[in-house]
Formats: C-alpha cells, structure tokens, sequence
C-alpha cells in the first residue's frame, strides 16, 4: 500500500454546503474496498497542514476505479479539499481502516445521522446483493438528504426523517426505526454521537448485533502514533482505548464505551 | 559518480543510513511494513516502554497548529516485559536496528527497565527524561541536570548496551542539560523531545486537547530544534542525534551539517507513511548533486566564519 494521487473527475453540490468529489483512485482497488473504510486526504496545496483529513468512502466504482466521497466544509482543511477542480490532483492513502461486515446477516439496517449518510451508500449497494436492506437517515431539512436516488433503488425501505420535518418523519433516525417495526439481524450506524449512543442502547435492549462507525481526531490514519483512541470494553469487562483508524472505525457496539 | 556511503557510526553500531524515525510516531513498526521494508532505515526508535502497561490520555490526543501538531498520547503502551517477549524480537526479525525508548518516573525505574533490556538484542537504548519524577514533585526529569546525571550513571551501570539520553527542549539552557548526561556516562543525547503547547476551540472555549496541554512538534520548532543540536553539537565530545520538524533530505542535511551524526524523523511520518525512504532518497540526492562521496563528511561541516 502507498499514498498515491488521485485526479478530481467531478465535485458537484450536494445541497446544504455539501460537496460530492469523484477521485481516480485506481490503486486503492488492489485489495478490494470495504464499505465503511476510509481515504486519508492530503490537504492539497497546503503544506502548513501536516495531517490530512480522514473521510469515507462513500462510494467505490470497481469498474472505473473511483472513489466518490462526501465531505461538509468544517474549516480549512475541509474547505480547500471541497475547492478542488476536476482535473486536479489531490493526495491520499486509501483504503483504510476496519469497516461494516455483513456476516450472514440477512435483514439489515442502516442508520447514518447526517453527513454520517455517506459511508451507507456504497454500504447499501454491497449488502443489497445479499440481503435485505433498509435504510434510515437523518438530516435538518429536506435539502440535506443524500444519495436518495440510491437509497431508493437499492434498498427494500428508505426512511428518511428530518430536524424540521420537511421531508419523511418529523424527528431522529430513532424515531425512524422505532416507525419500521419488526427486528433486524444486523444494524450498522454513523453519526453523532448521541445518535450512536442512541442506537447502541437500541440495540443492545434488543440484542441486535450492531456495528457502529466512530469518528476521532487522527494522526497517521493507518495504527502508529495511537492519537485516535476510543474507549472500548473487553467481554471481561476490562476497559482499554483501541485505535479508531486501525482497529475501527467501524467497532461492535457491545465493545464501545460511548 | 559512486553510490554515496550513507553508513554512519553511532555508538560503535553501524547504521546503514543515519534516518531513525522517531519515537511514538513508528509504533513498533507492524503499521509500516504495508508500506515499506523497514530493514531499509538506519535505526528505529521504539514507541516509550514504561515498567507497567500504560493505557494513555483520554481523546482528543492531537491537534493540528500551523505547520506544527501537538500530541497528548501519555506513553500507551503494553509495559517493558511485554514489549521484550513480542514487540522487540518482531521488530529485530524484520531486520530492523532498534533502540528501546524507556520512561520511568524514578531513577529506580529507568534502571530497571536498562537492566532487563541488558540481556535483549536491542541495540542502544534511549532514555527519556521528559517524565514526571515522583520523587520531585512531578518536575520532570530532563528540567534538572543533577537528576539528568543521576539517571545516566544508574542506566550506564545497569547495561553495557549503549545508552542515549533524550533531552526535553522545554528547559533555560538545553547544553547543561547535555553536559550533565555526558558527565553521566552517556554514550549519545538526542534531541529534541516535544515542546509543551497548547491549543483552544474559541467556539466552545475548551481546550482542544483532553489533556490541556501536549507536546509540540513538526516543522514549526525544527528552527528551534537545530539551534539546540548546534549548541550540544558544539559542547558534548559524544555524538548528538537530532530531530525536531525534519520532513525532507534537505532537512536532514541541515542537522548534519549542525554536528548530528544521525537524525530521527518524528511528526512527518504522520503527514506520510514514505517519509523515511524518501528523506533517505533525499539526502542520497543532495549528496550525489554535491559530489559527497560519504554522510560522515557532512557532520558538524557548517561554515562560521
Ligand atoms: C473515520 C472518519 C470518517 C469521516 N468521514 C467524513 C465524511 O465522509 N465527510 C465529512 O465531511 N467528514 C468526515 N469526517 C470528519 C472530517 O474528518 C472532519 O470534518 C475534518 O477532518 C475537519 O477538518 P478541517 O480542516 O475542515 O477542520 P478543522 O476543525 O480546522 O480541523 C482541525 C483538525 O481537527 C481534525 N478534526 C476536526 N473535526 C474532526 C472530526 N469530526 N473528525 C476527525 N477529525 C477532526 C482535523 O482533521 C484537523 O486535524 C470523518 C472523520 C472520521 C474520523
Ligand atoms: C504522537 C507522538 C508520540 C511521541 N511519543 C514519544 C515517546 O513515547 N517517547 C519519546 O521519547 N518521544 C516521543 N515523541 C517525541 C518524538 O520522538 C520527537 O522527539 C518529537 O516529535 C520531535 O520530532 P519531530 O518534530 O520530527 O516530530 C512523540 C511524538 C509524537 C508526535
Ligand atoms: S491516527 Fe495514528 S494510530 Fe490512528
């Protein structure tokens, strides 16, 4: 595995501020892409910012050999990646990190709060081929729903709930599962935190397996320098932190203490 | 023209190029072999070992400053005996050249922990003394240079291994510092250890760190850093290993040139996996543009006058 670059092939509005950024990334298909997993973006042109910005894969075109990723400006980092121009080259390390894994599961969820909604499209499109998917997002309004033209076609239900009520059900994303009814065998979530802890204490009351997508501030991205740690809990109950870049981001909901 | 002779001569150990990446930011080198052969750098030096296992600070842990990261991390790591039966022999079966790097909160500690590594194959052994010392209060060892002292002579006589003191750069006079550890019996000091920071979110008011404060490092302090290694370099008749922000040959060159003998590579190993080889390929660049036939002939060459 190496960094490599990437050549901006389309960064298009994704509605509230949103950026949408297709990248050539061939080589990051020469161990196969997990949904989940996450590309290490260098701030491009920026040499004043020594870490990159870690951020999911929000989609993966095997075929073409691009990776789509949705990112919200937060600050600068965030704002000179989502300025980049088709044709430009940015660098990144990709893929990383443990992501969702399907098992045998046959009847999932998928929850994303927010720009959390990303990481479950190419989520949806793989585990669609084998099981039966349901998807709930959340956003503020109506605008800031993603991907729903994916959702739509490849999950069994799209939920999708808002802030504001503008669009689906009028509250949280557990609000919007509570409204499904019935029970998975497998539920995957992103999102804030009060989501995630919302999900876990879910599905933990109804002993559901479930795997949840953290977020931390990182360092290297790939397990070196032990700046991304996460409280996690051993079945002995022994408590530890664990590294969000290399053992996660995608954790069991019963080994994170949120 | 030849290949340059990288070689360098650190402590009667022969390293096959002077880069180390430096401690904390190479873990025990498992994260990198996906990216390189680490056989091929001069030396690695290991995360810091403590006597006991140690879990770290609470998150957040990092934070970026302007061209510079501060780091909270607090030692994680699973404890000396632990690193001795798995970690060290891994690294030493990748063919790597390691130096242990040891924090302790007394001098007892560090004399302990040189004790158990006597009978290791690790090569050298690196003391960090920017620890809290138990005995004082919390002050930290490396602020003290009859402490500094003290911890030398009890490592030196606990193991026959070489023996690097690394000195924190948050003190007056850092060449003390040096010329206390030399007194000691120290084969090497390195330098420079983190820089203590501080960074705050004015949105929430907090303090971006959990910890409050961290340790300051990258390119931000490396005018700092070789300002330090020129002063030791120029009072200590042991050799001086430098770091402090080194992201490229050129930056290598610099240290050299300033009278290290070999140099470690901390915070760009995070912004890149590659750093190392390609500060390596750098300074093999450098050299052969210069008609530089061996690395030796670059120490402590600054022109003063
Ligand atoms: C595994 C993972 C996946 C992510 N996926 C996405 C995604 O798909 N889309 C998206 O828009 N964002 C995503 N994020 C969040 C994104 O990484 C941050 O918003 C971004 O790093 C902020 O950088 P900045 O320079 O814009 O902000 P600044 O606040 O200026 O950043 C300062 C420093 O803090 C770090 N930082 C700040 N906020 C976060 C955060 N929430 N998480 C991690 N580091 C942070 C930055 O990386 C940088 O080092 C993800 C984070 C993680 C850990
Ligand atoms: C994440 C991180 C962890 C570190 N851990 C240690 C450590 O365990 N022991 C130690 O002696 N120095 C530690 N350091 C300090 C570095 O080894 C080095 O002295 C410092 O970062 C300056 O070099 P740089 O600017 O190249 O990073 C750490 C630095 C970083 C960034
Ligand atoms: S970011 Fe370095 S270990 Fe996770």
């Amino acid at each position: 595995m190496t960094p490599f670059f990437g050549k901006i092939i389309s960064n298009e509005s994704a509605g509230m501020g949103l950026r949408t950024l297709v990248i050539e990334a061939a080589p990051a298909f020469e161990e196969g892409v997990c949904p989940g997993q996450f590309g290490h973006i260098k701030v491009p042109n920026a040499p004043q910012h020594l870490l990159r910005r870690p951020i999911s894969i929000m989609d993966a075109d095997s075929a073409n050999k691009t990776l789509t990723f949705c990112i919200q400006p937060k600050g600068n980092g965030t704002e000179l990646i989502c300025a980049m121009k088709p044709g430009d080259e940015v660098e990144l390390i990709a893929p990383l990190g443990h992501g969702f894994s399907l098992d045998e599961a046959k009847n999932v969820w998928l929850i994303g709060g927010g720009i959390g909604a990303a990481p479950m499209v190419y989520t949806a499109k793989q585990f669609s081929k084998t099981a039966d998917v349901v998807a709930i997002t959340g956003s503020r309004s109506a605008e800031g729903v993603i991907a729903r033209d994916v959702f739509e076609s490849v999950c069994k239900h799209f939920v999708v709930c808002t802030d504001d009520g503008s669009c689906g059900i009028h509250g949280t994303v557990v609000a919007g599962a509570a409204s499904i009814g019935g029970k998975p065998d497998l539920i995957c979530a992103c999102g804030p935190t009060p989501m995630l802890r919302a999900v876990q204490a879910f599905a933990l009351e109804h002993d559901i397996p479930c795997q949840l997508s953290l977020e931390q501030h990182m360092g290297c991205g790939y397990g070196a320098c032990l700046t991304c740690s996460c409280k996690t809990r051993d079945k002995d109950g022994h408590e530890d932190y664990s590294r969000v870049c290399a053992d996660g981001p995608v954790f069991d909901a019963r080994e994170v203490v949120l | 023209m030849m290949k340059p002779d990288l070689s360098v001569n650190l402590c009667g150990v022969t390293l096959k190029n002077p880069i180390i990446p430096a401690s904390g930011t190479f873990g025990y080198g498992r994260d990198f072999v996906k990216f390189y052969d680490i056989s091929t750098l001069g030396a690695v030096s290991a995360k810091g070992v403590t006597p006991l296992p140690r879990c770290g600070n609470p998150p957040i842990r990092i934070a970026e400053t302007p061209s510079g990261i501060l780091n909270s991390v607090g030692l994680q790591n699973p404890g000396i005996d632990e690193y001795i039966k798995t970690e060290l022999p891994w690294m030493i079966e990748q063919g790597a050249v390691v130096i242990t790097n040891i924090s302790g909160n007394t001098v007892e500690e560090y004399a302990m922990m040189a004790e158990k590594l006597d009978k290791t194959d690790t090569a050298m052994i690196e003391v960090n003394v920017s620890c809290p010392n138990v005995h004082c209060g919390g002050k930290v060892f490396g602020a003290d240079p009859k402490v500094i002292n003290e911890v030398a002579v009890a490592v030196k006589k606990a193991t026959s291994k070489p023996v690097i003191i690394k000195l924190s750069p948050n003190v007056t006079d850092i060449v003390e510092m040096a010329l206390a550890a030399e007194a000691g019996g120290a084969d090497s000091v390195s330098l420079i250890n983190t820089l203590t920071g501080m960074a705050i979110d004015i949105n929430t008011r907090r303090p971006i760190l959990a910890n409050l404060t961290g340790g300051m490092s990258g390119p931000a302090v490396r005018p700092v850093a070789l300002r330090m290694c020129y002063q030791v370099a120029q009072a200590v008749n042991i050799p001086v290993v430098g770091m402090g922000g080194i992201m490229t040959g050129e930056d290598a060159v610099m240290f050299l040139l300033a009278g290290c003998t070999a140099v470690q590579v901390g915070t760009a190993n995070l912004s890149d996996p590659m750093a190392c080889p390609k500060i390596i390929e750098g300074l093999e660049q450098y050299m052969v543009r210069n008609g530089i036939g061996k690395v030796s002939e670059l120490i402590g060459a600054i022109i003063t006058d």
